[in-house]
């Protein structure tokens, strides 16, 4: 017998509209209206609109509109259906068979078919972009028009999550080999909802209605321009004075003026963007187990919240690199603040506190470095100078490193021998939404940066040996079932400081309806999205 | 005059030269890579290196000099490493938004400097001066973001008059324009100030003032005229840096100019496009100062006679 999971269109659709309606009925703004130009402060300052080939958070949110991918989240972050109506899975796991939406076509006419999704899956395969390696692919058949076949050399039930996140969009083929790789880069023909007018990198990305999108009835609005606005006091500035319709990414005490302003409609929500800094597993003291733990009770997460993000852009991290909306995702505990708990650590693994304040231990004081940037995302740097403090209070001296993102970026990128930080300052974010991205990219000791994110360089062969078990398992349950197994051991051995995980925030003008937030995979799917006059 | 205008012209090329190949080394000597960059945090290294090659970052530096070299010779700026598009392309679609808001603003400093600064002279040590001191000093103190985002918040969000960023229409160039030119106001206004109090107190406008010349007459004809060959230098210098130097006002009002893409391609270790605006730069510097030279010999017949 063979086990289905069957997406049908009519349900998708219906779901979408039952959503749109709810949507609707929550803004309390009945019937959609048609027409109007939506304009959006972002800050995305990619020099391109190439979505297969980065997995950045900020070019997704404006891919979406121009671009699809087979499946997609709903505002609950559950997989739906998109290009796809459906798929089956064999008995063995090796092979998916996709059934695809018909009646859609590219910006440029072509054909949304089988041979299009072929086409996709071999261009980001050869080129090697983003997350192309996470599948075991073995080969692609086109079985008829609107029916994909992926055979695979092992069970890899996590391949429709990774197919939802943004760089698996669908580039229209004709348009994409005529290109070539940089053709692609400063234009876009997806099956999205609005069409590209014109992108002027670090400046505006203007999008039209696509008149003959599959979806009907969408999109509502005519017109969607995206301006860069990378200076978060005049992002609030244009959405307060009328200029922009929609800012993204406003400083927390901006959101919490306007929460109380009826002109105004602020949504938040969890993300699945995790701050974390790994304390590097092969070098001394860090190595030691009870070092870490000590290091994670000598940190006030909630204190930190307090105090950089008000209290609310961000709440404690319950899992190693895993926020609450992945798909996998078990709480497995925090590290409570107790820094007389980690003195207790630090002593009982040997470090004596010195006459200056701080711990040495055969001669040797106690002397992390910390690398970290400043404002590369929000709070970084204030997050690094308070750890910095409350890591002196327990007698552990960090000798702080401010590096610029050009510099920061291949320092905490080398093999361990090379590595120079005890401390890094990071954030992590679960692209494809599921816990597989997480246990294959940076949990594994054969994911040791530079090949992959392990910047920790946590090795544990215990936690290698389930997570090749679970790549035998055909489906999701199955393997969540034995990630509910590694994730505790990951959290007791403290391979990282383990921090806190964002809350998103999305502010519009009160007069902009049908806007959905999806923080976990930064969608905001406009195609929803109307404006009254 | 026109051999020396080509003399100058000669003298320009080799500091374009110096300023390329000083740049170029540089980047070899900070750290940081343009293919991670790229590639994205979170790239595996594999991709990394596929990218360096596809650069060219992976040969040696004097073969990758003499290739740009080679190409500028042929007045080809090379392709952008991040966006992949000419870099020519890239400067040619800002470099008008960034010369007409350094043109208003060198137009708004100059006459506004020039005519407080007169103002301030004619009435030195009366309150009229004291004012104009004042507001000198502000201008040159004001950190000029802060500037910009006190008008936005006046004019756009409480009032409404202006849209608080970006480019487009006559209203979109107020705010910037006022922020840009706000130090060289002050500036241009305390040269003319001391130039014209200098000025005054020369022989010839003694004499003038003893042939019972109109005092009118004095000011504008004998002193101002030789009172303002200093400060054509300064309005020459200042619009030099307008031109390359904007980078805060155009990031706060994100106006889509040369400076923002300058610190975002030197963020990314964009060397071809670094490379390209600063020679932009560089031209419009020796540009600007060959133009002064000139003006400066027209009012000055002393120096076009030398």
């Amino acid at each position: 017998m063979k086990r289905t999971s069957r997406i049908s269109a009519v349900g998708v659709l219906g779901a979408l509209l039952v959503t749109a309606t709810i949507i609707g009925a929550a803004f309390g703004q009945g019937e959609p209206v048609y027409g109007g130009s939506l304009s959006i402060a972002y800050t995305s300052t990619s020099p391109h609109i190439d979505i297969q080939a980065t997995n950045q958070g900020s070019l997704s949110e404006s891919a979406h509109y121009i671009y699809e991918t087979l499946f997609d989240r709903n505002a609950e972050g559950d997989i739906v259906g998109l290009l796809a109506t459906g798929f089956e899975i064999s008995d063995d796991g090796l092979t998916y068979t996709f059934s695809l939406q018909s009646g859609v076509t590219f910006h440029d006419g072509t054909p949304f078919d089988a041979e299009a999704v072929k086409y996709n899956f071999e261009r980001k395969i050869s080129l090697q972009l983003p997350t192309w390696d996470s599948i075991p692919w073995d080969s692609i058949e086109v079985v008829d028009p609107l029916t994909v076949r992926v055979h695979l050399t092992a069970p890899a039930p996590h391949i429709v999550p990774v197919l939802s996140s943004k760089t698996w969009s669908m580039y229209s083929p004709t348009w994409a080999e005529a290109v070539g790789p940089d053709g692609v880069k400063s234009d876009g023909v997806g099956t999205g909802p609005f069409t590209v007018v014109d992108f002027r990198p670090n400046d505006t990305l203007r999008l039209a209605r696509y008149e003959d999108y599959w979806q009907d009835g969408l999109p509502y609005l005519d017109e969607v321009v995206f301006r860069v606005i990378t200076d978060a006091n005049t992002r609030a500035a244009l959405l307060e004075s009328g200029d922009v319709d929609l800012a993204l990414g406003l400083p927390v005490p901006v959101t919490e003026r306007l929460k109380n302003d009826p002109r105004f409609n602020v949504q938040s929500a969890l993300g699945a963007r995790q701050y974390y800094m790994p304390l590097n597993n092969t070098k001394a003291p860090t190595n030691d187990v009870l070092v870490r733990q000590a290091i994670n009770h000598a940190v006030d997460k909630e204190g930190i919240i307090r105090a950089v993000f008000l209290g609310v852009g961000a709440e404690v991290a319950d899992a190693v690199y895993m926020t609450p909306v992945v798909d996998g995702y078990v709480p497995a505990g925090t590290y409570e603040y107790d820094p007389e708990r980690a003195e207790e650590l630090l002593e009982q693994a040997g470090w004596t506190m010195g006459p200056d304040g701080v711990r040495v231990k055969d001669g040797e004081r106690m002397v992390l470095t910390l690398f970290t940037r400043r404002g590369s995302v929000t709070g970084d740097f204030e997050t690094a100078e308070l750890v910095q403090g409350m890591l002196a209070d327990v007698g552990v001296e960090v000798d702080m490193q401010v590096l610029e993102s050009a510099s920061f970026v291949p320092a905490v990128t080398v093999p361990p021998e090379d590595s120079t930080y005890h401390m890094a300052n990071l954030t992590w974010g679960t692209v494809t939404g599921d816990a597989e991205y997480v246990v294959s990219t940076i949990y594994r000791s054969d994911a040791a940066a530079p090949r992959l994110y392990n910047r920790a360089y946590y090795s544990n062969p215990e936690v290698d040996r389930l997570s090749d078990l679970s790549r035998q398992a055909a489906t999701i349950e199955e393997r969540n079932a034995i990630y509910a197994e590694i994730i505790p051991i990951v959290f007791a051995d403290a391979p990282i400081l383990q921090l806190f995980n964002s809350i998103e925030f999305l502010a519009a003008n009160a007069r902009v309806h049908g806007l959905y937030f999806e923080p976990a995979f930064s969608n905001w799917p406009g195609k929803y999205a109307w404006k009254t006059p | 005059m026109a051999r020396y205008i080509f003399k100058r012209i000669l003298i320009g090329i080799p500091i374009l030269f110096f300023v390329v190949t000083a740049v170029f080394f540089a980047f070899r000597l900070i750290p940081g890579d343009a293919a991670r960059i790229i590639a994205g945090d979170e790239a595996p290294q594999e991709r990394v290196e596929q990218i360096r090659r596809d650069l060219g970052l992976d040969r040696p530096a004097l073969v990758q000099y003499g290739a740009y070299l080679a190409k500028l010779s042929r007045g080809d700026l090379g392709v952008s490493f991040s966006s992949r598009r000419p870099v020519a392309v890239e400067i040619a679609s800002r470099f008008w938004n960034t010369f007409s808001l350094a043109l208003a603003a060198i137009t708004l400093a100059t006459i506004v400097g020039i005519s407080m600064g007169v103002v301030s002279a004619l009435f030195r040590g009366t309150i009229a001066d004291h004012v104009v001191t004042l507001i000198a000093l502000l201008g040159i103190s004001i950190p000029v973001f802060w500037l910009g985002l006190l008008m936005m918040q006046l004019f756009s969000v409480e009032l409404g008059w202006l849209p608080a960023a970006g480019y487009g229409t006559w209203r979109h160039f107020v705010m910037p324009t006022i922020t840009l030119s706000v130090f060289s106001i002050a500036f241009i206004t305390r040269m003319t100030r001391s130039s014209l109090l200098e000025t005054i107190q020369q022989d010839y406008v003694r004499t003038a003032r003893a042939k019972g010349v109109r005092e009118r007459l004095v000011l504008l004809m004998h002193s101002l005229r030789n009172a303002l060959l200093p400060v054509t230098i300064v309005v020459g210098l200042r619009f030099g840096y307008m031109v390359g130097g904007a980078v805060i006002t155009e990031e706060v009002f994100a106006w889509p100019g040369l400076g923002r893409l300058l610190i975002l391609s030197v963020a990314q270790r964009d060397i071809p496009l670094v490379q390209g605006l600063l020679l932009v730069f560089a031209t419009s510097f020796v540009i600007v100062n060959l133009l002064v030279d000139i003006l400066y010999a027209f009012l000055d017949p002393r120096i076009r006679h030398r």
